[in-house]
């Protein structure tokens, strides 16, 4: 498409724009300048922490039921709907008739891989369990790539919303 | 004791490692200025966190001493298919004709001690190509951009390099047909003559055109938004894409060093250079008062980057050949016309 | 043929048929769990009920047969409330834990119920709970999941004549068990339940928790454990991400059906051979000459330097291979005047029962007898320059593999076309590695002389070419140019790929 813009002489001119442009950008160079830094947009990372919105999507946590043990069941939904192929699942039989809750099934191994993990959140959506939840935690890094795939372990440990 | 000492040799000395001096500093200075104020001017905070023995952080003024070890320390790494000498001396070439213009400009009031004068600028002001020399020089940097970029063997930076030599070349004739109208006014090349000429009227008034030619022109020459065409960082590639660590710094101290020269040059030509009312009556004075315009005109140079987009290559050497370059023209003529009427 | 109605449209159908049959015959699908096609027909599960006009109620698509003009509608809101009403009666006691099912993911029930079913239960009663059992060393039963169907009951009565499950209980306690679990572990045939179940609730304890099937590449290919030739869907496990174990790339393999043949079940010794796939160390994945590794190039300089030796040669052709490879030496040989030879392959004494189980232990060993290749133990010279051999992972007889080592040792060329390091591997200058019957499309011909395609699902790697590229390179275009060439020239009829199709051509 192409689009005509007429100029007017004053804009040929460009000096005129420029200064007008100048003036704004010096308004925001002495806003910023005279605001505390507490009130700047920018947040100070270690020192000043953000409030996280409750949809937020950080590190990844399993959930329990109330005798401790592990809510997810090893179905791999979350395997399967996670697009960065980052969690790995290892299921192993448990053989537990309980009366009203029968478990077959449980994760023997189960790990995500951080790094390859973009915190989509698809896994939480995918879980039949309400096992995987992806919390407010952000400060998340580590020296290594090996660090990076945390456990399940680990996953029970990661601290729960502010909001639950 | 100290009027003892003063003898012009060790004058000479004194006033040559205090240039360096000062115009080092100013680059590091310009870099934090420019992080800083970059980042004040986009709502930001910028660098602030280089604390000095890890405990003052001095508003990040740290910054560049840090950025300077980094660079220094950092592996410099020769690519495999450049021209080694070629390679290692473009960085060399790009920062020496910057530092060495510096030289001819007076920053201050010349002033006698026991019958001898001294004077204020390494050259002796009395050197009558003063001008000329500052402007052959200057363009030389041009060659460090260009050889670096040949070197590189990387025909993105050699696209880079031929995109600055074509800028430099136009911008350099409007800048120069824009000093033609101060000298036209002088008489004389000498850059002393140029400042004592200023007094009571700075040039820029009467040839404001003229002083507008040669400050955008400014900016081409020295590379700088938004006529960044040669470097391009954010989106085109450009001639200093091999370059790494001390190396690569150097092209930025270049570009820095290449703005005071600049703004150094533009003071001096309209700006009155050392002049200021009241405050030039001293020495120390009249250096405060060149100190101040020089600093000034590096904010605007700051203050500009910021807040203009870099222009397209077409309308860059539009802008060049065909509104530069006749404006110019028009000052020249119009001072001209102007002295051959008063006589 | 008869002229019937189905869903307003004419259609002309063979008589004798159930509309079950005529359906699937028109790619028209009626939800069924009972009927399977290798077995009677019980009519139990009502799943199939289709609206027929003229009758009072809906019928059993599954035992009712086609008549002259009758009008059937498979898709009429009467048969849609049907199917709704069988479905939730039978998810009245259904966990629905299909999450943790094996059988997600091809479970017929899931697929009904997600296009038929009713999203939300209406009784208010608890579910009957049972525990999940082993019941032999191969199969799981869960009994909550099972639909009653009784195909498994009738596969066990009918087909293996074993009798080990039955129901037990009456009406809504109704459920299966096994009354013979050593006859389960014994009978050859028995994994086959887990496929012929349509739900989850028989499965196969070496795949319990393995793998979530959509997780896996299908291909349908044929089993390389007898010349019967029997259909299978292997499940290739591709998608290999880093943090996977060393699941093997081969996951496992269930039967297909192939109606042509009537054959809708294989051997459990077929169904288990699927682990040899996935053995590693052993496997030749660079050609090798004098035991040392060596290019590719260096491979096919050797071999130019034997073919133009201009000496007597001879190749032997293995029933192990595909018909594509064999005939890319065939061609060889009868470019180059080698003479033809093969080996005799393995024998095994059956098991009681032995249904259509065959002796010979080889795919391609029709296609020897159809060419009429002279027995290599029939050889009466010795004396060949230049000999090739192709093998594949199976065995042969001990008297040939004698006879072909012993050919190997006197040949001043000896090359061997083989998937894994064997005595012939072994005993050669020259080693090509070959890729295996998953890695590269290939026909087999069974002994019921029909010839039947096999996909290759993973591809072989780089350093691993099939015969017909080390012997002629450039000059077919794919295995299948081979094929053509071969039905062409020594079947006299054209066949392709797409001809063979899934259940093969008889010749
Ligand atoms: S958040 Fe997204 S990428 Fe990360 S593990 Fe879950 S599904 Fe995978
Ligand atoms: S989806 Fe939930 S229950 Fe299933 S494997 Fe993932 S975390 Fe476990
Ligand atoms: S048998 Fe089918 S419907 Fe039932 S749990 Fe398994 S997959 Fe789901
Ligand atoms: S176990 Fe499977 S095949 Fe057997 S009756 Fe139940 S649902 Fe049918
Ligand atoms: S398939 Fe017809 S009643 Fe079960």
């Amino acid at each position: 498409m192409k689009k005509e813009v007429k100029l007017s002489f004053w804009d040929r001119l460009y000096l005129p724009a420029i200064i007008v442009g100048m003036g704004i950008t010096i308004k925001h160079f002495f806003k910023t300048l005279f605001t505390r830094p507490s009130n700047r947009y920018t947040v100070e990372f270690p020192e000043r922490k953000k409030d996280l919105p409750e949809w937020y999507r950080g590190l990844h946590r399993l959930n329990t039921r109330e005798d401790g043990s592990i809510k997810c069941v090893a179905c791999y939904c979350c395997a399967t709907a996670c697009p960065a192929d980052a969690i790995f699942i290892e299921a192993e039989d448990i053989d537990d008739l309980d009366e009203g809750y029968p478990r077959e099934k449980r994760p023997k191994q189960f790990i995500i891989d951080l790094h390859r993990c973009i915190f989509c959140g698809y896994c939480e959506e995918a879980c039949p369990e309400d096992a995987i939840i992806l919390t407010n935690e952000y400060e998340i890094t580590q020296l290594s790539r090996e660090e990076g795939l945390i456990t399940m372990e680990e996953l029970v440990k990661t601290p729960k919303k502010k909001m639950d | 004791m100290m009027a003892k000492l003063l003898t012009p040799e060790v004058f000479m000395i004194v006033k040559v490692v205090a240039v360096f001096i000062i115009v080092l500093t100013m680059v590091a200075i310009g870099t934090w200025v420019e992080r800083r104020g970059a980042a004040f001017i986009q709502d930001r905070v910028g660098p602030n966190r280089v604390a000095l023995f890890g405990k003052f952080r001095i508003m990040g003024l740290t910054q560049p001493v840090a950025d300077g070890i980094k660079f220094f320390f950092k592996e410099d790494v020769i690519p495999d298919n450049v021209d080694r000498i070629l390679f290692v001396i473009a960085p060399i070439i790009a920062f020496i004709p910057a530092t060495m213009t510096f030289a001819a400009i007076p920053f201050g009031r010349p002033f006698d001690v026991n019958g001898v004068n001294y004077f204020l600028s390494i050259l002796p002001p009395a050197t009558n190509i003063g001008v000329l020399y500052i402007l052959a020089i200057g363009s030389m940097g041009v060659y460090g951009i260009i050889i670096g970029s040949w070197a590189s063997n990387n025909k993105w930076s050699i696209l880079g390099g031929m995109r600055a030599s074509a800028q430099v070349i136009s911008y350099e004739l409007a800048m120069t047909m824009a000093v033609v109208g101060v000298v036209l006014s002088t008489g004389s090349l000498q850059l002393d003559e140029v400042i004592s000429a200023q007094t009571g009227l700075w040039n820029v008034v009467p040839q404001f055109l003229g002083a507008l030619v040669f400050f955008v022109a400014m900016f081409a020459e020295t590379n700088r938004l938004p006529f960044d065409l040669a470097e391009g960082e954010s989106e085109i590639i450009g001639y200093h894409t091999e370059y790494g660590s001390m190396k690569f710094s150097m092209f930025a101290l270049a570009e820095y060093a290449n703005m005071i020269t600049a703004a150094a040059l533009f003071v001096t030509l309209y700006l009155g250079g050392w002049h200021f009312p009241w405050l030039d009556q001293w020495i120390w004075g009249s250096i405060l008062a060149f100190l101040m315009k020089l600093i000034f005109i590096l904010w605007i140079f700051v203050w500009v980057r910021w807040t203009l987009p870099r222009f397209r290559y077409d309308q860059l050497m539009r802008l060049g050949w065909k509104v530069m370059i006749p404006l110019s023209l028009v000052n020249m003529v119009v001072v001209a016309i102007f002295l051959a009427y008063r006589g | 043929m008869i002229n019937i109605k189905i869903d307003n449209t004419e259609r002309s159908v063979e008589e004798g048929q159930t509309i079950l049959e005529v359906c699937r015959n028109l790619d028209i699908e009626i939800p069924h769990f009972c009927y399977h096609p290798g077995l009677s027909i019980a009519g139990n599960c009502r799943m199939c009920l289709v609206e027929v006009k003229g009758m009072p109620k809906l019928m059993t698509a599954c035992s009712t047969l086609v008549q002259k003009d009758m009008e059937v509608l498979t898709d009429s809101d009467l048969v849609k409330e049907a199917r709704r009403g069988v479905l939730e009666f039978i998810l009245l006691d259904h966990p629905v834990d299909c999450p943790i099912c094996d059988k997600s993911g091809e479970c017929d029930l899931q697929d009904y119920n997600f296009d038929y079913g009713i999203d939300k239960r209406r009784s208010i009663f608890p579910k009957e709970r049972h525990k999940v059992e082993k019941v032999s060393e191969k199969i799981y039963k869960n009994d909550n999941r099972c639909v009653l169907c009784t195909r498994c009951i009738r596969f066990l009565d009918e087909v293996t004549e074993t009798h080990e499950l039955t129901t037990v209980d009456r009406g809504a306690h109704t459920h299966i068990t096994c009354v013979d679990p050593e006859g389960l572990d014994n009978n050859p045939f028995a994994s086959n339940i887990s496929d012929i179940c349509p739900v989850g609730a028989l499965g196969l304890n070496e795949f319990r928790f393995q793998k979530r099937v959509w997780l896996t590449d299908h291909v349908r290919t044929i089993c390389q454990g007898c010349e019967a030739g029997c259909n299978l869907n292997v499940d290739l496990h591709t998608r290999q991400t880093a943090l996977d174990p060393n699941l093997g790339p081969v996951v496992r393999f269930i039967s297909a059906n192939n109606y042509s043949m009537r054959r809708f079940f294989i051997c459990d010794e077929g169904r288990y051979s699927y682990s040899n796939y996935n053995k590693t160390e052993e496997r030749l994945l660079h050609p090798e000459l004098d035991g040392e590794t060596v290019t590719t190039e260096e491979a096919g300089s050797f071999l130019k330097e034997a073919l133009s030796s201009k000496s007597a040669g001879a190749v032997v052709l293995s029933p192990l291979v595909s018909v594509e490879e064999n005939y890319a030496a065939i061609l060889l040989a009868e470019k180059m005047g080698y003479d033809l030879f093969r080996p005799s392959p393995y024998r095994k004494d059956l098991p009681e029962p032995a249904l259509f189980i065959e002796k010979v232990k080889a795919p391609n060993h029709n296609m020897m007898k159809l060419l009429e290749i002279p027995k290599v133990t029939d050889m009466e010279t010795s004396d060949y320059d230049v000999v090739l051999v192709l093998h594949s992972i199976g065995s042969i007889r001990d008297n040939s593999l004698v006879k072909i080592l012993s050919l190997l040792k006197r040949a001043k060329y000896s090359i061997v076309f083989e998937v894994e390091r064997s005595e012939f591997s072994e005993n050669t200058k020259l080693a090509l590695p070959a890729p295996m019957f998953l890695e590269e499309d290939g026909c087999f011909i069974n002994s019921g002389k029909r010839i039947q395609r096999s996909t290759g699902g993973l591809g072989y790697p780089e350093s691993v070419q099939p015969l017909w590229k080390w012997l002629f390179g450039k000059d077919f275009s794919g295995p299948e140019s081979l094929l053509r060439k071969f039905s062409k020239e020594k079947l006299g009829i054209e066949l392709d790929y797409d001809k063979i199709g899934q259940e093969g051509v008889e010749l």
